[in-house]
């Protein structure tokens, strides 16, 4: 299992990667590996504004569901279309080809709350 | 909880471990997906030693099985020995379904689900009474083993160095104190076998040697039963279910007398067990959710699962009888889904 080191993490193990005013979000390989085979991705529209923490997309495995939640408040600018045919990039590349929308944030304070990736696999240690 | 003789692989296998009827099993080894596709193209290799076996013996055995169960013996003719069957209550309903052996004459294995192994240990013992029979629970005594896929009977001809290349379905062979019966859970060519513990685990080192056999778990064996249009227990049937509804007429046998018949003679039946596809990828519904036509509620669903094979969300329900087209099945979002009849692949005639 690995950890990225370059994103910011929350409790219910998104991942954030922040540059600029936009943030790539998806689900860390912890989580994915809890899931199992993912078999279906629900995406948000294009526009579609969210508050931190709120569902943003939410994922399908073989025997459960699972809401993605919004690191950080903003507006979705664009989704990860390819997963509408192949959700499971999520499995194989869960920091990369696998992320699943990018938000335009509109409040830069979002992300002192989140994780580091070190605080993050303290977390993990504990579960 | 309990283990099974083969527990120490599945470890080895890093198997994601589930309970299911007070046993740890393995979930799957790598992906449920992967192995659901591995078995349907070459050979997977399932422990299922949690099922529940009885062994019925004595010169009542004949009559104890007729009166007990749907499906008749008298369908075992030549080479045929096994057979799928039900064990109905005195009104129709399902208690459990079961696959039969003849291993002698008067001499039978009975195999069922571990959900019930209480259950239907007492409804059979209680019904032995009556008959001139020993009925004995061996589950503790033995491990059994499925292997499924188009290879698998070239791999245990192999093995065995017994040739059972082309053997059909239902088929029961006795090689060294083992059991092989060309039987399956998956619809694909395959066997299962059943054996002391020790020479199971010779077997799966043999097994394990050829790169073409792999481990799977019961996840893909629930979505490779589902893409047969093999019904579950608890899930598709149940005590509530009667065997025409259920579209498994086909192992009633109402020409000899059994327990649930009477009932069954006089059963309207409104709704029968359907299959459902939506092609490509969608949400998978859920146990329970409601199925409408033009709006009205017209059944609801029993299983469902994304089948890896067809590439398609694939579902199991009940519906009212003769309804085609498509339906709207109502599960976490709305889902369009074709009425369709199953098996959801292509499966092999054997």
């Amino acid at each position: 299992m690995t950890i990225k080191e370059d994103v910011l993490y929350t409790k219910e193990h998104e991942w954030v990667k922040v540059d600029g005013d936009i943030a790539t979000v998806g689900i860390s390989d912890y989580a994915q590996e809890q899931l199992g085979d993912i078999v279906y991705v629900e995406l948000p529209e294009k526009g579609k504004v969210v508050k931190q923490m709120e569902t943003v997309a939410t994922i399908e495995a073989v025997k459960t569901a699972a809401d993605v939640y919004s690191p950080v408040s903003g507006e979705v600018i664009e989704v990860n279309s390819d997963l509408e045919n192949k959700p499971e990039l999520i499995n194989e590349d869960p920091y990369g080809k696998g992320w699943i929308v990018k938000l335009k944030m509109t409040n830069p304070d979002d992300v002192k709350g989140l994780l580091s990736a070190e605080d993050y696999k303290k977390l993990l240690e504990e579960q | 909880m309990k283990r099974t003789p083969f527990f120490d692989f599945h470890k080895k296998y890093n198997a994601k471990f589930i309970e299911f009827a007070g046993y740890e099993m393995p979930l799957y080894y790598t992906s449920m997906l992967d192995e659901s596709v591995w078995t349907r193209k070459k050979a997977s290799l399932f422990d299922v030693s949690h099922m529940a076996r009885f062994l019925v013996e004595g010169e009542g055995s004949y009559d104890f099985i007729e009166y007990s169960f749907t499906n008749s013996l008298r369908k075992l003719k030549g080479d045929v020995k096994a057979q799928y069957t039900l064990i109905l209550n005195d009104k129709g309903g399902i208690i459990d379904d079961a696959y039969i052996y003849k291993l002698e004459v008067d001499r039978f294995l009975i195999v069922v689900n571990a959900a019930n192994h209480a259950k239907d240990w007492d409804v059979l013992h209680e019904r032995s009474k009556k008959f001139k029979v020993s009925l004995k629970d061996i589950t503790e005594d033995m491990g059994q083993l499925a292997l499924q896929g188009p290879y698998s009977l070239d791999i245990i001809t192999n093995i065995f160095k017994k040739d059972i290349t082309s053997a059909k379905r239902n088929r029961v062979f006795m090689f060294d104190d083992v059991i092989i019966t060309s039987t399956g859970y998956t619809g694909e060519k395959g066997v299962e076998i059943y054996g002391s513990p020790d020479k199971l685990i010779k077997i799966v080192k043999e097994l394990l040697k050829n790169p073409e056999v792999r481990w799977a778990g019961l996840g893909a064996r629930d979505i490779l039963r589902l893409e047969a249009g093999y019904p579950l227990y608890g899930n598709d049937i149940d005590e509530e279910t009667d065997p025409f509804s259920a579209n498994l007429g086909w192992v009633v046998s109402m020409d000899k007398e059994f327990v649930g018949k009477e009932a069954l003679k006089s059963k309207d039946i409104k709704v029968k067990r359907r299959g459902f596809i939506h092609r490509g990828r969608g949400s998978v519904p859920k146990k329970g959710d409601k199925i409408l036509l033009d709006g009205e509620e017209i059944g609801y669903i029993t299983s469902a699962t994304y089948s890896p094979n067809a590439s398609s969300v694939i579902a199991m329900g009940y519906i009212p009888l003769d309804i085609k087209g498509r339906v709207l099945v109502k599960s976490r979002r709305e889902v369009y889904m074709d009425i369709t009849d199953y098996p959801f692949v292509k499966l092999p005639k054997w």
